[in-house]
């Protein structure tokens, strides 16, 4: 099947390269500010960042403007709100450092309302009322401790998509998705979806459990994401590797590209609401990480059970 | 959603046809036989070769003119035993299809052989069976229609022709048998579409034969393993699943059988074709004007629900109606 082109062009930071420092917290410190750096700096598509606080103060502005404003912890600690208007007006981020271990960390998303609840301070994050957490004082990533890393960063022009994920030592380390879903129904008003997972997008926690969110009417849905299935497996099952989807068509030489799709099964919202954005499932049991569609022109790059836009450039995944 | 617009142009003319009990079981199963072979001629085959109790000779014309020549007969043994060779039309590579009356005790009056042939099928004599390469598809002891009734029964018969509509050629051949209100017999002859870079076989043959008790389900097209549709996939005949959008372990249509919370519409899902033959596998391409639906729905069920009979349910799969008739059921 022909590589899909894109209609709508990104703006990226990827291949951001860093070395540990030998620090757990500097470590992360500086990715977690290179991340909030980088979503704010991608021009027309750029996050704003709303509100924040640095663990001695807070207000509506940036105070995570070095790396020791970022503080983890239980009682004081840094918080961060971000906006992404290129997906509804008030699609908010928060990012929350409400642990002691700085591998962990609270992420919750607003699609419509904003963060303007709660009573937020140097010891707490503000709330929304339509809230969704999507990580609650756990993992952020999967990087092992001590070890060189990378950040890449792609966000659509429009503003619609941002995908970003961490690698190390040839490995994907955490992966998240904010975009607005295509094809749609009609009764959608606010298609917005997230997913944060803090090691790889997979059928496990994609195609087999429902962890990308969104809301519709004021109720959170907890979306599955579809895909291509026959035989009881999906097409690109990882565990049976002479199933079909595991290796090149023997045929054509290539993969189709399935665009994953959006499946509520919650009574009162089943059915299907729509697809992700620019996104296709990858072959898990066939070519590795940083797999490029097609070769030349790398203008898509598997990561995990997905390939996803990507620069051109190839993409660096160990130091 | 939506309803989606066939791509090709459908005839209708064999929707809709009755064949009701001769009053004698033994009949009833004869006369599908016959049915059966009568449809597939009217749906672009044409006979090659016939044997019959006619006169037991074997003849290039069809000598299944009667129902009355076409005993069943015992396969072990040099008993004579009538058969038919069909041969389908050019734009669908030519198949053709072996059907022999003979059954283990011949007594299983439902009971058929059953093979398909590439290159053709030539040879046989009343009491030998024609030959070729050719592919087994149903042999002794298993049924290629399912009745649920031991003595008489009514079917009503459905059958469908696509055509590409620049050439006129056919790309599609359809057949439905419906006893009481279920499908015991499906076949499809199809012309693969979009089919993935590689294929050179300019025919792309697909063919089922189900004599299920249930009909073309998910699980028997989808997740289960029997596989029925055979693919000529550059020259090699494999087996192949029908694929389609799922989660969690299977369809969306077999996971919900409710039609969608919010829209009130049920899912049509495009059926795509998977091979896991070796030297043969991936996903291959897409049938044409055929969607798996919702195991919430009944043969019979028709898209959209205002009336305009677009699309008709059987029961798992969705395909083109004419629009007007009221489907008989059997």
């Amino acid at each position: 099947m022909s590589i899909p082109a894109r209609a709508v062009e990104y703006t990226s930071a990827v291949n951001q390269k860093f070395k540990t420092t030998g620090v757990a917290l500097s470590n992360a410190q500086r990715l977690m500010r290179a991340l909030k750096t980088s979503l704010c700096n991608l021009g027309a598509s750029a996050w704003t960042v709303i509100k924040s606080s640095d663990g001695s103060t807070w207000g509506a502005s940036d105070l995570w403007d070095s790396d020791g404003k970022l503080i983890w912890g239980t009682g004081n600690h840094s918080w961060i709100v971000l906006r992404q208007v290129g997906m509804a007006t008030n699609f908010e981020l928060c990012i929350d450092l409400n642990s002691a271990t700085t591998t962990s960390a609270t992420i919750v998303v607003s699609f419509a309302s904003g963060f303007t609840g709660g009573t937020p301070g140097i010891a707490a994050r503000p709330t929304a009322s339509d809230e969704k957490v999507l990580i609650s004082a756990a993992a952020w990533h999967s990087i092992p401790a001590n070890t060189n890393h990378q950040l890449h960063i792609m966000v659509r022009v429009d503003g619609k998509v941002t995908r970003f994920f961490f690698t190390a030592s040839n490995a994907l380390r955490g992966y998240a998705d904010f975009s607005v879903a295509k094809g749609t129904i009609t009764q959608w008003a606010n298609p917005s979806v997230a997913f944060w997972t803090s090691t790889l997008p997979s059928t496990t926690n994609l195609w087999a459990a429902a962890n990308v969110f969104g809301t519709h009417a004021g109720v959170s849905l907890s979306l599955y994401v579809g895909n291509h299935v026959y035989g009881g497996v999906p097409f690109n099952s990882a565990d049976v590797a002479y199933r079909a989807g595991g290796r090149l068509n023997s045929v054509s030489s290539d993969y189709p590209f399935f665009e994953p799709t959006l499946i509520c099964a919650t009574s009162g919202y089943r059915g299907r609401w729509g697809k992700l954005e620019d996104v296709y499932w990858a072959p898990q049991a066939g070519p590795p990480l940083s797999t490029m569609y097609p070769v030349a022109t790398k203008i898509w790059v598997q990561v995990g059970g997905l390939i996803v836009p990507w620069t051109g450039d190839p993409l660096t995944t160990v130091m | 959603m939506g309803i989606p617009t066939p791509e090709l142009t459908w005839d209708y003319t064999n929707i809709n046809v009755d064949l009701n009990s001769t009053g004698n079981g033994v009949n009833d199963h004869k006369q599908m036989d016959k049915k059966w072979k009568d449809m597939l001629v009217a749906l672009g085959f044409s006979v090659k070769l016939s044997c019959s109790s006619l006169d037991w000779a074997v003849r290039s014309y069809d000598t299944w003119t009667s129902i009355s020549y076409l005993p069943l007969q015992p396969y072990f043994g040099d008993y004579d035993r009538p058969w038919i060779v069909l041969k389908n039309c050019a734009s669908m590579g030519g198949l053709e299809l072996c059907l022999l009356r003979q059954e283990w005790s011949g007594s299983n009056e439902n009971n058929c052989r059953f093979f398909m042939s590439r290159d053709g099928f030539s040879g046989g004599s009343r009491n030998s069976d024609p030959a070729g390469n050719q592919w087994t598809f149903l042999d002794y002891g298993a049924h290629w229609y399912w009745t649920a009734s031991a003595t008489t029964f009514n079917t009503a018969w459905h059958g469908f022709i696509g055509r590409d509509p620049i050439s006129g050629d056919i790309w599609s051949q359809r057949l439905f048998i419906l006893e009481g209100g279920v499908v015991r017999h499906y076949y499809g002859f199809e012309k693969l579409k979009n089919p993935v870079s590689g294929i050179t076989d300019p025919t792309y043959l697909f063919m089922l034969g189900l004599g299920t008790a249930a009909g073309p389900t998910h699980g028997n097209l989808n997740r289960g393993t029997s596989q029925p549709y055979r693919a000529c996939i550059n020259g090699s005949l494999q087996t192949v699943y029908l694929s389609c959008e799922g989660y969690v372990d299977y369809s969306l249509g077999e996971k919900l059988a409710v039609p969608h919370d919010i829209t009130g519409e049920w899912p049509l899902l495009k059926a795509g074709v998977v091979c896991e033959g070796q030297g043969r596998r991936g996903y291959l391409g897409e049938l044409y004007d055929l969607w798996f639906t919702s195991s919430g729905l009944a043969a019979g069920d028709m898209f959209p629900g205002d009336g305009s009979k677009q699309l008709i349910t059987f029961p798992n799969i969705v395909v083109p109606w004419d629009g007007v008739s009221t489907p008989l059921l059997g």
